[in-house]
């Protein structure tokens, strides 16, 4: 288990990590999601022994590594360029860490580049600088892997990465992961690598853990209007009324007329917002849903088999969007410039706090 | 190394392109040129019209006791200076490049101030601290004085190199197990290295050409360039061409082989 405790990083008077305390547990697949400059990388780092932090402590199953050096830690950091030795071959970059460490190399350069997915006959004496984006970023994790680390750090390797390959080895990184049983910290700034991949996530937001749980809850239930947007393209409205009642709240926001009736979890801030998705918005010509707005429809952006609707109330800039299969939405008859319902369910509103 | 390069348009306009470089490279090669003609022309004065070949004046330069002095002379500096200045100048590369400490900046700027210092005043503020602190005239004051001036240009020919290393490399190769040692001799000096070659061919060759410094420094001995200078004003003779040729031709050489050096990095693709 790996647990940091009032972990803090100081850049003069600029606070970028302030006392984060996390514990991701032996196997698990932790990612640390936050904009640019939320601190997530500073905060890895700190764990991988490259920046000292200002304060607080760091301990690996109970022992203090907190001023390890990193090559006296048992940590590995897959870096956002890869880092590989440009004057090595891919075997050579590989074989490294064995021999700096003192462990049997024998045929382990080939087991391990099958692990990634890559050919040894084809690539192990390749010169590194031979190779392409994705091969890179596979012996990258090759020779991350090689080390046999506890915890294996990744700086959004995948970035650079067109989306295919991405999506490919972000399954394959979550395959690997459940298959060695090593820890693993992705650091990334992309909800989908986020949701797609982790058993928790940490929401980093100027250096302050906003919300910690797998990402399903996180989804489900997000703490503040930041993480809501940060979590999946949503619409946003403020309320302007609140009451509780019996663990539920029923709300109001001066865009719509009705109010509703929404589940809200207890021991929170009095909500502030309501979030309702994308995806679970709708455009129609009569109000057949719980809640709904007119609005007139402003553009219609066909993203593969989806369309994205945008719409605007008359003289409010506010815009809101529904994202509907593309047969639904020609279902409708509405086009651009048409006025329309945006609807959606009650039970597809989310409250958060402000 | 893949730049890619303009290419220069139409027929016509490659014609003037090319006939233009031409004339600049023949204008700036035409007193090098000459100097070697003269270097084997068979009589005091030297003529173009009724040319004779001789290696009687290499004969004579090489058989001279004082010029021979003069060259080794010259190695005694020129050597030494390379491997230091090569050791200084690449480790305040690495210093600057790859670390972060306060005041890295005006580091680089003041490491590379005497660069720009013209060489005629440098020279003369080294002689008059010579006499002062009691070092003296002679090889070892002239190696020192060379070192002021050599090092930053090791250090600036090497920085170009370190500065294409990946910022992450050093952290990747602590990361994966490696202590000081092996970051070094592993990884950060083959990295280098075809930089730290660069800047050693320079040294030496900045050295070995070297007028300013040496004579200020060298006191009673002389060197090739003082011992020109010294016979020039005495009155010409074929001799100095030929001697001048020779500092020519080792400087030729030693360019030659860094040209040789990078062409074949490009060959095996880096």
């Amino acid at each position: 288990m790996l647990q940091s405790t009032n972990l803090r990083a100081e850049y003069g008077a600029l606070v970028a990590v302030n006392d984060v305390d996390i514990r991701i547990e032996t196997g698990e697949f932790a990612t640390i999601v936050g904009p640019s400059g939320c601190g997530k990388t500073t905060l890895l780092r700190m764990l991988a022994g490259h920046q000292a932090p200002t304060d607080g402590r760091i301990e690996l199953d109970g022992v203090d590594i907190t001023d390890a050096e990193p090559q006296n830690r048992p940590t590995s950091l897959v870096f956002q360029s890869w880092a590989l030795f440009p004057h090595m071959t891919v075997r050579e970059n590989i074989e490294f860490p064995m021999r700096n460490s003192g462990l049997e190399v024998g045929d382990r350069v080939e087991e391990l580049l099958r692990q990634v997915r890559l050919d040894p006959e084809i690539h192990a004496d390749k010169q590194a600088t031979e190779l392409s984006g994705g091969q890179k970023q596979r012996v990258a994790l090759a020779r991350s892997l090689a080390y046999e680390p506890d915890i294996l750090l990744l700086d959004e390797p995948l970035a650079s990465l067109d989306y295919v390959l991405r999506k490919r080895l972000q399954r394959e990184l979550a395959d690997l992961n459940e298959e060695l049983g090593m820890t693993f910290i992705y650091v990334t700034h992309s909800l989908e690598s986020a949701l797609l991949m982790s058993d928790k996530l940490f929401v980093l937001e100027n250096g302050n853990i906003i919300q910690t749980g797998s990402p399903e809850d996180i989804y489900r239930a997000p703490n503040t209007k930041f993480i809501a947007e940060f979590m999946g393209d949503a619409n946003t409205f403020e309320l302007d009324g609140a009451t509780e009642r019996d663990g539920s709240y029923e709300v109001h926001a001066a865009p719509f007329d009705q109010t509703t009736t929404v589940p809200y979890e207890d021991g929170r801030d009095t909500p502030a917002y309501l979030v309702v998705r994308y995806d679970d918005t709708a455009v129609g010509t009569e109000l057949t849903a719980d809640l709904g707005l007119t609005v007139a429809v402003e553009n219609v952006l066909v993203r593969g088999n989806t369309v994205l609707v945008e719409c605007k109330q008359p003289g409010d800039d506010d815009e809101y969007v529904a994202e509907m299969p593309v047969d639904a939405f020609r279902a409708t008859g509405i086009e651009k410039g048409d006025t329309a319902y945006l609807q959606w369910n009650a039970s597809k509103s989310i409250l958060v706090p402000e | 190394m893949s730049t890619r390069t303009l290419s220069f348009g139409g027929r016509s306009s490659g014609w003037i392109w090319y006939g233009y470089v031409t004339l600049v490279a023949l204008f700036l090669m035409i007193p090098l040129v000459s100097l070697v003609i003269a270097s084997f022309y068979d009589g005091r004065f030297f003529s173009i019209v009724d040319y004779q070949f001789t290696l009687g004046w290499y004969n004579a330069a090489l058989s001279s006791g004082s010029i021979r002095r003069a060259f080794t002379n010259t190695l005694f500096i020129s050597v030494p200076v390379t491997v230091l200045s090569t050791i200084i100048g690449t480790a305040a590369a690495l210093a600057y490049t790859r670390y972060e400490f306060p005041y890295r900046e005006s580091f680089k700027l003041i490491a590379l101030l005497p660069i720009f210092f013209p060489l005629i005043l440098l020279g003369l503020g080294m002689s008059m601290w010579a006499s002062q602190i009691g070092l003296g005239y002679g090889l070892v004051p002239s190696i020192i004085g060379e070192l002021v001036w050599i090092s930053p240009i090791v250090m600036f020919v090497v920085s170009i190199t370190a500065l294409g290393i990946d910022p992450n490399t050093e952290e990747a190769a602590r990361d994966l197990g490696a202590d000081t040692l092996t970051l070094y001799r592993r990884v950060l000096f083959p990295l280098v290295a075809d930089g730290v070659v660069s800047g050693a061919i320079f040294a030496f060759v900045l050295s070995w050409n070297n007028y300013y410094i040496v004579s200020y420094l060298s006191g009673p001995q002389s060197t090739i360039t003082t011992w020109i200078h010294g016979r020039m004003t005495q009155g010409f003779t074929p001799v100095v061409p030929a001697v001048a040729s020779l500092i020519f031709y080792v400087s030729i050489l030693l360019v030659v082989g860094a040209i040789v050096i990078e062409y074949r990095k490009d060959d095996t693709g880096e």
